[in-house]
């Protein structure tokens, strides 16, 4: 249950804020206590002066100690906000590219799975929930352990033989929070699972919806969906009615503290064993505590979800060592400046299948490319076209037989080698929340100008950039400009006609264009593609004009037309 | 500024949700926990007059008075909490409910994507917990504890209530300087940092790719540059957005200190006008203890600010997806008063006809401009044209999923304005580009089509429609489980079984929107079959939208839908 403390970065800049913060923190919470205590004693002790009970004290040093608390404090806690604040969005930073490098390292097939499920809104809440830590945890308990470690302090030295109340309030409330933790974590787990349930209910439920509403059945499946939503919400309130319990018990446990300390005070006072003024600041004292201690119990909650955060968290594998990924894209980069050459391309017996249920969806696949030949398979839509194209482009490992490139085994390179050899343009196309131009710079960091322009002309949409407003800049996807499937397929193929890659996998690359732009684009890309091998997979009888050669995927094997 | 008019502000849109009794509940432990405190602080100034002034043994019935009230504070702040949870859960569980009631209205072609529904019915909504189980609590408090707590200071001395009510109207003055102007842009940042965490997962997403073209270092480094430049930024308006909770606690700080002092010198007579000259310890005590009172309420709802600004900014969201629904789902009440006629009419097929059609997309010309089409009953129609020409559009307006601006749609003589999902259901089928197979068996997902059908009917339904050509090779059969974590059926087999859902009951008029548009050749083979042969069983009206020449061949008609020209073709 360590795993927040590994997650969270504690050193350099963010550790400096953070202590800054704590030590803030402590000092508010001291002024704030100050203030109070200083000021009881002051009106006490005035107003003993007054009935002659004590000689005449002096008015100036507490009022200057009032003063300055009462500036120092709103310094303090303005402070504290302010480094808290930076030292978190610091520690945001860290932890999502902790979680981001873990991904990059994961094997390729389990990449395949995440992009439509919800572990990836889970990640980012829970990258949220372990942000938050700083200052919904630590911050109010450093202020309350420590707030009540100097109360005890003064008790101590003043009125010893109250000792246990300070004492006994610390302990008594960190027993009360690690107890909320505990009845609060179950509900946690829950919440997270249940969600994910929800979310993929809710998905088929509007998937269907004209089914439903056409089947009369859309009303009733809604009610299933919030019967789901009802159960997660009042795991919810599970646990927001046990903070509730924890801020009732933690604020009656600093009352009774402080209960205890003017009680016992003034019974002292009576005795003539304590001066008067001494045990009303005492007691103040306490009473400051209870607003300190009051910040905790929801931040304890949080402590038990952000266990499990960071669980999953963990359980995404092996983060990056620094500078692991520096070399691939220098690799990528030095590929060659010089236009791509073909190589060959062969596969030789290759099978694979999805699991032991699907059964083999290759089934010893032959084929062999040139170096500059144009290959295209045909074959009905989930017959394997894709599986094989994956295969050949380094991602897939096949189960059996080999993959080679120029003669070589090309499952013998790193993962990046082998795609920087085989690229593909994958079939649903992928583009990112950025603008045009950062899209396809993903392609090739370091191409002019004028090579985006030309790639831009090759796939037909010169015309369309032009009429954008900002051109290259324009920010695509969410809040930018929104594209047709078309027009993205098109922009995922320029991306990839920036690469040098010598052997390309076009997998549909026509798909869902009208008769008269495929033919544009066939001719467009025909300078790009010129002299690379190419492997074009379509179901479609219906590929880039000059093949060299057409197949047909039947039942796993190739088959000439 | 038209729309302010129309639309109430978020906080009343939010207040209204809430139901009835939160707000005197609210009004109530505010008004007991405000004379708890007064309370609270007059015990404990008796006791200390009586210990330290009198010098008299303080007995045991007042200390005992006193930990009954410090109990009874905190017992109100948990009864508090407990039913500000209560509330806020069921406020999100109704709103859900609207939410998806708003997507029945609008139906499949106006429901917003996927991604923004799931992030209203999930994000947007989570956002308002913090706002009911702790800002509105503390609304709460923080209008009733300040007035009354004055009034029990002035009672004592009016010149420290003078300090108190002087320093709390400073502080909307100052929070309108500072704070509010900070406060919108402090709300900015919040909405710069969720476009960030959007542009996060958009990167994540896309892991795959970018490791296809070796971006890991590189996004790396924009994923730390981003979040970089954002907490600049942020850090540069939280100076100015904290400035103004700080002001808060710089009055309270100063409210306090002044009123000690000012008690202080009175107590030792110093001063000597006013009330200040009267001055006990038990009444400067009393003064001092409430002054933090005074300002605790007011500092927390300072502090919750976010809860707020997030909570307003779902509810436009929010509200925009409420909106929706152009008809709003007809509630049970509304079923019950009208005689429903949902048994299967007869005559097996029906007659279409459309008078005067006039429909235009939101924010578009009008696409269909008094266009009128009569479908003899059992007539197969194929509607061909350009796509984005209206052909699905049409199919949509006789599914219901979409209303006609003007203009009639009648089936057998009777207009299907207003009616019911039960009542287009018992007469219509529909089919749609891609089918959708809910979590369950193959035999689940056939039955959804009507609730009476028994064994017999589906399997033999699954029969005609083809979905029994792959069932039996399934180890389970029929009873084989789908959807997701289901066997995986290609496109063919799932319109076959959306076939035998649509047919379960036998429907009059049947509509089919580009159904073998996804599928390759043999899946459209099989499907067009299965059609076929289920026509053959049970006849009915067909209206197809399709270019394809599988189904062209199967129609009696060809109808050319090209916006508001409509023409009748030769069939091919």
């Amino acid at each position: 249950m360590n795993g927040p403390r590994r997650l969270l970065p504690w050193s350099g800049a963010t550790g400096r804020y953070a202590l800054l913060a704590a030590l803030l923190a402590l000092l508010g919470i001291g002024l704030a206590v100050t203030l109070l205590a200083v000021s009881g004693w002051l009106i006490t002790a005035a107003g003993l002066v007054g009935l002659g009970v004590l000689a005449m004290i002096d008015i100036f040093a507490p009022g200057a100690v009032i003063r300055g608390s009462a500036v120092g404090r709103t310094v303090a806690r303005y402070g504290e906000r302010l480094a808290g604040h930076d030292a978190m969005l610091r520690q945001l930073a860290s932890l999502r590219l902790d979680a981001f490098q873990r991904l990059m390292r994961w094997p390729v097939r389990r990449l395949d799975g995440i992009v439509s499920g919800d572990l990836l809104t889970r990640l980012t809440r829970d990258i949220d929930a372990l942000e938050l830590l700083l200052p919904r945890w630590w911050l109010p308990n450093i202020a309350a352990i420590g707030g009540s470690l100097l109360a005890a302090a003064a008790v101590v030295l003043l009125a010893p033989a109250l000792w246990f109340a300070p004492l006994g309030l610390l302990l008594s409330a960190l027993a009360l929070l690690a107890a909320l933790r505990r009845i609060s974590a179950p509900a946690g787990r829950r919440l997270v699972e249940d969600n994910a349930v929800l979310r993929s209910e809710l998905t088929t439920w509007l998937d269907g919806l004209g089914e439903l509403i056409s089947l009369d059945r859309a009303a009733e499946r809604s009610e299933r969906l919030v019967a789901r939503a009802r159960r997660l919400v009042d795991a919810q309130r599970h646990q927001r009615r046990v903070e509730a319990l924890g801020q009732a018990g933690i604020a009656a446990l600093g009352y009774l503290a402080f209960w205890l300390v003017l009680i016992g005070g003034l019974r002292l006072a009576v005795e003539g064993a304590l001066a008067g003024p001494v045990a009303v600041a005492l007691a103040l004292v306490m009473l400051g505590l209870v607003e300190a201690w009051q910040a905790t119990p929801a931040g304890w909650v949080l402590r038990a979800n952000c266990a499990q955060a960071a669980d999953r968290i963990e359980a995404l594998g092996e983060t990056a060592n620094p500078g692991e990924f520096d070399g691939l894209a220098a690799t990528t980069a030095s590929g060659g400046s010089a236009m791509a050459r073909g190589a060959a391309l062969a596969l030789d017996r290759v099978r694979f299948g999805w699991g032991p249920a699907s059964g083999d969806v290759l089934r010893g696949v032959d084929l062999a490319l040139a170096p500059g030949e144009r290959v295209l398979i045909e074959g009905v839509s989930g017959g394997g076209k894709t599986t094989l194209g994956r295969i050949a482009a380094g991602e897939l490992v096949p189960e059996r037989g080999r993959v080679r490139f120029n003669g070589e085994d090309l499952f013998g390179e790193v993962e990046a080698e082998r795609y920087r050899r085989v690229g593909r343009l994958e079939q649903s196309p992928r583009l990112f929340r950025d603008t045009l131009e950062a899209n396809l710079r993903i392609g090739d960091p370091e191409a002019s100008r004028a090579r985006l322009d030309a790639v831009l002309a090759a796939v037909d949409l010169a015309s369309w950039c032009d009429g954008l407003s900002h051109g290259m800049a324009t920010w695509l996807g969410e809040r930018g400009v929104g594209l047709s499937g078309g027009q993205a397929r098109r922009l995922t193929l320029a991306r990839l006609l920036l690469t040098r890659s010598p052997v390309l996998v076009l997998d549909e690359p026509l798909a869902g264009l009208d008769g008269p732009t495929a033919k544009r684009v066939m001719a467009g890309i025909e300078p790009w593609i010129v002299g690379r091998t190419l492997l074009v997979l379509s179901h479609d009888r219906f590929g880039p004009g000059s093949i060299d050669r057409r197949l047909r995927l039947v039942d796993g094997r190739l088959e000439t037309t | 500024m038209a729309t302010a008019t129309t639309e109430p502000a978020p906080g009343a849109w939010l207040a209204g949700r809430a139901p009835g009794w939160l707000r005197p509940a609210l009004v109530g432990l505010a008004t007991i926990e405000s004379l708890l405190v007064v309370g609270q602080a007059g015990l404990i100034a008796w006791l200390c007059h009586r210990a330290l002034v009198a010098e008299v043994p303080i007995g045991l019935a007042a200390p005992a008075a006193l930990l009954g009230v410090l109990l009874l504070r905190a017992t109100v702040l948990g009864v508090r909490g407990w039913i500000a949870a209560d509330a806020s859960a069921r406020i999100r569980v109704e709103l859900r409910q609207a939410v998806l009631a708003a997507l029945r209205g609008a139906g499949p072609v106006d429901a917003p994507p996927t991604g923004r529904v799931l992030a209203a019915f999930d994000e947007q909504i989570e956002k308002l917990d913090p706002y009911y189980a702790r800002f509105l609590p503390q609304q709460f408090a923080a209008a009733i504890l300040p007035p009354v707590l004055l009034v029990a200071v002035f009672a004592v001395d009016w010149i420290a209530g003078l300090f108190l009510l002087f320093s709390a109207p400073l502080i909307p003055v100052f929070m309108v300087l500072i704070g509010w102007g900070a406060e919108a842009r402090a709300r900015q940042q919040v909405d710069a940092l969720g476009r960030l965490g959007g542009w996060f997962l958009d990167r994540l997403r896309g892991a795959a790719t970018l490791r296809r073209f070796a971006a890991e270092s590189a996004t790396s480094a924009a994923v730390a540059q981003r979040t970089e430049e954002l907490r600049r930024a942020s850090m540069n308006v939280l100076k100015l957005a904290f400035l103004s909770s700080a002001v808060l606690e710089f009055f309270a700080s100063v409210a306090i200190a002044a009123v000690a002092i000012y008690v202080g010198m009175g107590l030792l007579g110093f001063l000597t006008f006013g009330p200040a000259g009267e001055l006990t310890l038990a009444g400067g005590l009393f003064v001092l203890l409430l002054a933090p009172e005074y300002f605790a309420p007011l500092r927390a709802l300072s502090q919750g600010w976010h809860d707020r600004a997030d909570a307003g900014a779902a509810v436009g969201e929010l509200r925009d997806l409420l909106g929706r629904a152009k008809t709003p789902a007809p509630t049970p009440m509304d079923r019950a008063a009208r005689p429903v006629s949902t048994a299967v009419p007869s005559p097996p097929a029906i007659a279409v006809r459309i008078r005067g059609l006039r429909f235009a997309h939101r924010g578009r010309p009008p696409l269909f401009d008094g266009q009128m089409l009569d479908v003899a009953a059992g007539e197969r129609v194929a509607l061909v044209g350009p796509s984005g020409a209206g052909k699905s559009t049409l199919i949509d307006l006789l599914a219901g999923f979409l209303h006609p601006e003007a203009g009639r749609i009648e089936l057998d003589g009777e207009s299907t304005e207003g009616w019911s999902d039960a009542e287009r259901a018992a007469r219509i089928a529909w089919l749609g580009q891609r089918p959708t197979l809910f979590a369950g068996s193959l035999y689940d997902n056939i039955a959804l089509g009507w609730r009476e059908a028994d064994r017999d009917a589906v399997e033999a339904i699954a029969e005609l429609a083809g979905v029994m050509t792959f069932a039996r090779r399934l180890p389970e059969g029929l009873d084989a489980p789908v959807g997701e974590n289901g066997h995986r059926l290609s496109g063919g087999q799932m319109q076959r079984v959306a076939l035998a859902r649509a047919l379960l009951r036998p429907r009059p008029l049947i509509l089919l929107d580009e159904p073998t548009a996804h599928l390759d050749p043999q899946g459209e083979a099989d499907v067009l079959s299965s059609l076929e042969r289920l026509l053959a069983a049970r006849p009915a009206t067909v209206l197809a939208a399709s270019h394809r020449p599988g189904m062209l061949r199967h129609v009696d008609r060809v109808v050319r839908i090209d916006g508001d020209r409509w023409t009748e073709e030769s069939v091919a």
